[in-house]
């Protein structure tokens, strides 16, 4: 069944500005990468075993607001986050990208991801489905909500998540 | 006990070098790395000493359930419709699969879906498809699941595979009155909150024993957090390593292995009203200490408990060079939503597989792994930081040398 076409056309608009967003992780422009968040955005990582909690009153993998976000940033780009330095290599695959609602200038959307990351020899894979609520500016969006919900039940495979998800 | 021989006795004592007059702890890397160790390990340690289970609170309410493996071992910790917290092993008395293979719940039967043998929640054996088929030797009422020995110390319930070890009170020795410190805070109870972080650490498990109670590394280990979040984040001066342990009590071992270090909280001051209320509670000495003095707690083998942070952390060895850590957020169970709040931003941003510390500690004690098998013959790890010390502080490394002394104790010792 085709999508109209403004479903369609909003539909790459937010494609482009999540492969943006993979290619700025994966290439450590970090900084850029804070940029993209709204003054009061939110980025968390929820408890693998039930998503739906309250960062309140239970613990995530992450519950950061703008400043944590930034200091994540600037860490990992200076030299004493040891876990990444050297750092990781990693490609991001963004896929099934689906807006989810839309509202005045607010766009809800999710896509899947699957990360690899390789270093010193070991490589771990973590995958997703990231849940955004985007706000337009102008000819593109800003990230007011990144929620990050890994397919796993458990980061033992893995052994920690020190790259940015 | 298995029994050991005198080579091995003494092989584990070469293991060691200790030299109170020159100040020298030292001990070989193979205590990471050996394969035989990590057997003795397991029969000597983790068959025989108390190892943290669950907290009552995570099972509130009759039915209420838990698996978990705990010293390797895959358990299931049920509240009977008793009331009692039980743990069994999680295996069913006919062919041994696993019976509950759900992380928690809540349920007044569990049916193993081999042949559907079903047990209670106080695991006895309560249906039999086609019993008659039995003969008269089948005693269905001692066909219950193989319970666990265990006892609870103020909500903190501990297993033990051995049926010999001093009751749960006594192992903990002294440790006891520092856990009284840490939960009399805790006014009307403490509770596990959900989110428990578990990952894992390609490293040998009793190195988290060491690094959790090392203020040493503090300044380089987490510098990014001293550095970045203390200050950027949180507005915070980066403690001074030079002073901040100004005022410390001195590291001790608890017996029985367990061990302490007690340091100045690095911020905040507590309400002069709860002071006071403490003080008439607990005595000035205790309250003031308790108030102003945070606490980290190694109960041997392998639990910790960080009072800064609040979580009792576990780490369980799979292999010589991979451990599983679990940490567990133990909030009071009444608290102000913005303290609470608090409590969980200062877990958080330390801990965990995404916070600002431990993948700094994973990628330690792993680069330590990576040569503790091949380094040359005689190599030695280095623990005599303030040995000797007429005052030790809390970044040297007395309390973890009483972790090693009890851990070569029960590793060497004669069968009994």
């Amino acid at each position: 069944m085709p999508l109209p076409a403004e479903a369609a056309a909003l539909r790459g608009e937010i494609e482009t500005f999540l492969y943006e967003e993979a290619e700025l992780l994966d290439s450590w422009r970090l900084e850029e990468w804070t940029a993209l968040f709204t003054e009061d955005a939110i980025s968390r990582i929820p408890a693998l075993d039930d998503p739906t909690r309250d960062p309140d009153n239970s613990v995530f993998l992450v519950a950061e607001d703008l400043p944590r976000i930034q200091s994540r940033a600037r860490q990992l780009l200076g030299d004493t986050a040891w876990a990444e330095n050297p750092r990781s290599l990693t490609r991001r695959l963004i896929t099934n990208v689906r807006v989810t609602a839309t509202e005045g200038d607010i766009v809800r959307a999710t896509a899947n991801f699957h990360i690899q990351r390789c270093r010193m020899e070991r490589i771990s894979t973590y995958v997703g489905q990231y849940r955004y609520k985007l706000v337009r500016r102008g000819a593109s969006f800003k990230i007011a909500e990144r929620i990050v919900i890994l397919a796993q039940d458990t980061l033992r495979p893995q052994g920690v998540m020190s790259i940015i998800v | 006990m298995d029994t050991l021989t005198p080579h091995h006795r003494n092989s584990v004592e070469s293991l060691f070098v200790e030299d109170e007059a020159a100040g020298i702890f030292r001990f070989s890397p193979k205590v990471y790395s050996d394969p035989e160790l990590f057997d003795s390990e397991q029969q000597r340690i983790f068959g025989h000493c108390w190892l943290y289970a669950a907290h009552e609170s995570e099972v509130p309410n009759a039915g209420d359930f838990l698996t978990r493996r705990v010293g390797g071992r895959p358990l299931l910790i049920v509240r009977g419709a008793d009331g009692k917290v039980r743990l069994f092993h999680n295996s069913c008395r006919h062919r041994g699969t696993m019976v509950c293979r759900e992380r928690s719940g809540t349920a007044k039967n569990f049916t193993c879906f081999y042949h559907y043998w079903t047990y209670d929640n106080a695991g006895r054996l309560i249906g039999v498809p086609e019993k008659e088929s039995y003969g008269p030797g089948f005693a269905q009422s001692e066909m219950g699941l193989y319970e666990v020995r265990a006892e609870a110390y103020r909500g903190w319930l501990f297993a033990c595979f051995s049926r010999e070890t001093v009751p749960l009170v006594d192992y903990l020795a002294e440790a006891r009155d520092y856990l009284d410190m840490i939960l009399d805070q805790d006014e009307d109870g403490s509770v596990i909150l959900p989110g428990a972080h578990e990952y894992s650490m390609r490293a040998n498990w009793k190195m988290l024993m060491e690094n959790t109670v090392d203020i040493y590394h503090l300044n380089s280990t987490h510098s990014r957090f001293m550095h970045d979040y203390l200050p950027r984040v949180l507005g915070l001066a980066t403690p001074d390593p030079r002073t901040m342990n100004n005022g410390a009590m001195s590291p001790k071992g608890l017996g029985n292995g367990h061990a302490v270090i007690e340091y100045r909280k690095f911020s905040g001051v507590a309400d002069a009203a709860k002071r006071k209320a403490w003080q008439a509670k607990f005595g000035a000495a205790r309250a003031d200490r308790m108030l102003d003095y945070t606490r980290t707690l190694v109960l041997f083998p392998n639990t910790l408990f960080i009072e800064q942070r609040r979580v009792i952390r576990t780490c369980f060895p799979l292999a010589p060079d991979h451990a599983e850590v679990t940490g567990y957020p133990l909030m009071p169970a009444v608290d102000d939503p913005a303290v609470r709040k608090q409590r969980l931003d200062i877990y958080l941003s330390f801990l965990g597989p995404a916070g600002f510390a431990t993948p700094d500690d994973n990628e330690v004690m792993e680069l330590i792994q990576k040569n503790c098998a091949t380094l040359p013959e005689g190599a030695m790890i280095e623990c005599s930081r303030g040995m000797g010390s007429s005052a030790p502080r809390p970044d040297d490394e007395a309390q973890m040398r009483a972790f090693w002394r009890r851990w070569r104790e029960l590793i060497g010792e004669s069968a009994a």
